[in-house]
């Protein structure tokens, strides 16, 4: 199987690879994937108080297009508005990378985390809203 | 020497169970054979055929030799692939009128798993062995799988995954006081350990050619004609090697494995004491610089020449783009295109986690002890790099038990 | 030495050598996914398709096999299910013949085989007459030259027919490839086998060619190698080699291979009464010669040819050890004593004028000695010395 030179840049140089505190009300943390199917993926988000995305990080336990998926994701949200990255397709991340079909699955796994943390961080605000 | 190995690649080659590089004394071995000594070994009607049917005898004695077999029980084939498929196939149908029942393990090649699974569509009942976690066998649940119609206990000498050697000899000895044949794919495992036809009963063996530095395209069945193990044919044509396998025998590859034969056999136990002083190394230093780290198969019953560990929290086919520079395996090489984590550390109760997370680094007849080190140096590097990057590694320092959350299935 | 049994087994190209050489020097297994199995995938992949464009085979599946056998074996086995009748001639293979045979007695199934006629060409009306007999669908297996004759068979007409009975065909090309050309899509066939020490290649490899739409089983079970249909790790050396020597084999100048045997026949046929060249007016091999004359037994004919250092044959090369009469030449209406006394000369790309000539003079002196002493022990000849 080969790699493409985006898989290999990103998995070599990968930006934005780190945690933020999970419990700070300004992060969202989506966990998806399973340890099991070979796949765990992490992303973090702090979310500015206009609802734009300042800073994205990641941690990935999977192989290399699993590690670039992440990494391209970071890139590709910050800056970005909830809906905005929200509506990220998993195809557009497959098409950048250049992925073969059985990597597919690895670019799922990056539209998931994006939305896991988006729902993360909403259901903080919420809880934190209702508390006040 | 005519030939010699050329690098051409900058990496260090880790994947002799894969297969072996030819060696450069079976090239030039071979050469003569291919070249101005051609002919067709069944030709009887000049001397081309003679000298070809000379060679081919000399090689069969030099593989026998090996096994303390008689050359006359010596089979050439394409390859172990096709003498698994022969000897299985070849004795469950022989015998099917009377008997219709074979044991094996479920860590054994996919040619052996699959040639049974055929025969099971024919009508035959297959038991699976299962193995300890160490990838033994146990000799008490052999004992009870064999009944009255059971024609063929097939097992494997040498693991291709994880290295471990199975009890040959106590399943041999079983074998024979039950009246069972018993075939042992020893690809793996023939030039490699000293292994006895006689001493340990075996009535069927499975050779390779390219695992010992021999050709690519040749193997060798061993069929035991005292007691006689009777088999149907598989290819069929103008009866070569003793109605077993037709097909004109090619000459220089047959020469090439019994170069291979010859060469393993003065070379073996020097080999092993070599290879012994690089897997102890290797194991030292991957073990003394990271944590977690499991070694897969049996710590004392096993080929030294093969290396399996589960590096945990680091992916393995991660892991295999961090060290490209290394060619290792991160399971089997026939099917290390899917994704399926490996059956066979499955088989053992590795789980799926840790299983993912596993390397096979096989050690051979050109590595040397700088490339043990380099080689070492690279996989620790890497580890700690993903590690560093992996949500498991973290969760784990953090105390976080990985079995506690519930994950998603995807 | 001279040696002229090409058909049995061929010299190895030196450009197959080189390959080769090449080759062993350098190492991986294709299936594994590190850059060394890689490389190697990647160069087996170019020389499959390479080989079948050499073959005409173009976009359908190229298996690599241990050669001839195999191929043929794993032709007749793979399709097996899936028909329920077998058609093959009389003068195939023996791969092909006891292929059938074996699994007659196993599954019962109709086996039969198309006569040849006089010259050795398969009877296309009794093909027509077994396929409108047999069970349907019906697998044709019917050579494309015969080994011992090189007599051409009417292939295209054969797939025809076939198709017309909704028929797979088979047909085994070992010999005829590299030495006629050899189109798998105009012959129309659905599986071709070839065979690499036959053209100039290495033994131990050939290939068996399908249609890429064809249902089909594999013979040997394993690895996930060559689309699931041969388990076992692939011998790129060899494959490489083979495809050296087929592109070399394709620019042999076989109007020159022609022109040799033809001088070689014509001067023995003037020479000698009573002799008799098989397949003589029918399309044959340019390099392939089987003839005989009653007063010369095969042995004879051997031993004093390779006194003087001649390597040629007495038929085809098999495993047993007894000189039996050819199938191909009794099915052709030979009659025994006849076939007991044919030879079969077969030229390569190392044959030279000189090799054609020093047979020729061997042989005629071989002949014209026993000639005189048949003559010498006749009651008048014997008065006469008295």
């Amino acid at each position: 199987m080969a790699y493409s030179s985006k898989v290999i840049d990103h998995f070599e140089n990968p930006r934005n690879a780190g945690s933020l505190d999970p419990k700070a009300t300004d992060v969202g943390t989506g966990l998806v994937g399973a340890p099991a199917c070979g796949d765990v993926l992490k992303l973090q988000i702090r979310v500015n108080e206009a609802g734009i995305i300042q800073e994205a990080k990641f941690k990935t336990f999977g192989c290399g297009s699993a590690i670039a998926s992440s990494s391209l994701v970071t890139e590709m949200i910050r800056g970005k508005t909830l809906d905005e990255a929200g509506a990220i397709k998993n195809t557009v991340i497959a098409q950048e990378l250049e992925l073969p079909p059985v990597k597919i699955h690895c670019s799922m796994l990056a539209e998931d985390a994006i939305k896991a943390a988006i729902a993360d961080y909403l259901s903080k605000k919420e809880a934190g809203s209702s508390q006040a | 020497m005519l030939t010699s190995l050329k690098k051409t690649y900058p990496e260090i080659y880790l994947d002799y169970q894969a297969t072996t590089p030819c060696d450069p004394r079976v090239v030039d071995a071979m050469i003569p054979y291919f070249s101005e000594r051609f002919g067709n070994p069944h030709s009887r009607n000049h001397v081309y055929g003679w000298d070809a049917e000379e060679a081919i005898e000399q090689a069969r004695i030099q593989v026998a030799k090996l096994i303390n077999a008689d050359p006359k029980d010596i089979i050439f084939t394409s390859g172990a692939t096709e003498s698994n498929n022969l000897a299985i196939k070849g004795v469950a149908r022989f015998y099917k009128e009377k008997k219709r029942h074979i044991i094996t393990c479920v860590t054994e090649h996919k040619c052996v798993l699959d040639s049974c699974r055929h025969l099971e569509q024919e009508g035959f009942r297959i038991t699976y062995l299962p193995v300890n976690p160490n990838g033994l066998i146990d000799l008490a649940t052999l004992v009870s799988a064999i009944c009255d119609d059971t024609v063929l206990v097939s097992i494997m000498a040498v693991n291709n995954e994880i290295g471990v050697i199975q009890p040959i000899g106590e399943i041999g000895k079983i074998c024979r006081e039950r009246g069972v044949f018993f075939h042992t794919d020893a690809a793996q495992a023939f030039g490699k350990i000293p292994l006895d036809v006689d001493a340990m009963n075996i009535d069927l063996m499975s050779i390779s050619g390219h695992k010992i530095y021999g050709p690519k395209g040749i193997g060798a069945l061993y069929v035991r004609r005292k007691p006689r193990v009777r088999l149907e044919a598989l290819i069929h044509g103008g009866g070569q090697e003793r109605g077993m396998r037709s097909g004109t025998l090619p000459t220089p590859l047959c020469v090439g494995l019994g170069k291979a034969a010859e060469i393993a056999a003065a070379e073996m136990s020097q080999e092993q004491t070599r290879l012994k002083a690089l897997y102890d190394r290797f194991y030292k230093k991957i073990t003394e610089a990271l944590d977690e780290v499991y070694l897969n198969g049996d710590v004392t019953h096993r080929f030294l020449g093969n290396i399996n560990l589960s590096f945990a929290y680091v992916e393995g086919e991660g892991l295999m783009m961090g060290i490209k520079d290394l060619s290792v395996s991160s399971g089997s090489a026939c099917t290390s295109a899917s994704l399926e984590p490996s059956y066979v550390l499955h088989a053992l109760g590795v789980e799926d986690e840790l299983a993912h997370t596993s390397l096979r680094v096989g050690f051979g007849r050109f590595t040397t002890m700088d490339e043990v080190d380099t080689a070492a140096q690279i996989i620790i590097d890497q580890v700690q790099k993903l590690r560093k990057i992996s949500p498991l590694w973290e969760m784990a320092q953090e105390g976080i038990d990985i079995k506690s959350i519930q994950w998603a299935a995807h | 030495m001279i040696y002229m049994d090409y058909n049995a087994s061929c010299p190895i190209r030196l450009e197959a050598l080189q390959a080769m050489i090449e080759a062993y020097a350098t190492w991986g297994n294709p299936s594994s996914i590190h850059r060394f199995g890689r490389a190697k995938g990647d160069q087996l992949e170019n020389a499959r398709t390479q080989m079948a464009q050499l073959i005409g085979a173009e976009g359908h599946t190229l298996i690599v096999t241990s050669g001839g056998s195999e191929s043929n074996t794993l032709a007749l086995s793979g399709c097996q299910k899936f028909v329920n009748s077998r058609i093959t001639s009389t003068i195939e293979h023996d791969s092909v013949l006891n292929n059938c045979a074996q699994n007659l007695t196993q599954e019962g199934e109709t086996h039969r085989m198309v006569r040849v006629t006089s010259e050795g060409i398969i009877d296309l009306a009794h093909l027509e007459e077994i396929l409108s007999q047999s069970a349907k669908p019906a697998l044709v297996s019917i050579m494309l030259a015969n080994n011992e004759t090189g007599v051409i068979q009417p292939i295209q007409e054969v797939a025809h027919l076939a198709k017309a009975h909704d028929a797979l065909v088979h047909t085994d090309a070992s010999q005829a490839f590299g030495k006629i050309p050899v189109s798998f899509v105009d012959l129309g066939v659905d599986m071709m086998t070839v065979s690499g020490h036959k053209i100039g290649g290495p033994l131990g490899v050939g290939a068996l060619i399908l249609k890429s739409n064809i249902k089909f089983e594999p013979l040997i079970r394993g690895g996930l190698q060559e689309k699931g249909l041969r388990a076992g790790t692939e011998n790129i050396p060899a494959f490489l080699g083979f495809l050296a020597a087929a592109e070399a084999a394709l620019r042999d100048d076989m109007i020159f291979l022609a022109g040799l045997r033809n001088h070689l026949e014509k001067t023995l046929e003037s020479e000698v009464t009573n002799f008799k060249i098989y397949g003589k007016n029918a399309p044959r091999l340019p390099n392939t010669s089987c003839f005989s004359t009653l007063s010369l037994t095969q042995e004879s004919q051997l031993m004093a040819l390779d006194l003087e250092g001649i390597a040629v044959s007495a038929g085809a090369a098999c495993a047993s050890k007894k000189m039996r009469a050819s199938h191909v030449l009794l099915a052709m209406g030979s009659t025994l004593d006849e076939a007991k006394c044919a030879l079969r000369v077969s030229l390569g790309h190392q044959t030279k004028p000189a090799d054609i000539d020093a047979l020729t003079q061997t042989w005629l002196n071989l002949y014209f000695r026993v000639h005189r002493r048949l003559h010498e022990n006749t009651p008048l000849t014997r008065t006469a010395t008295c």
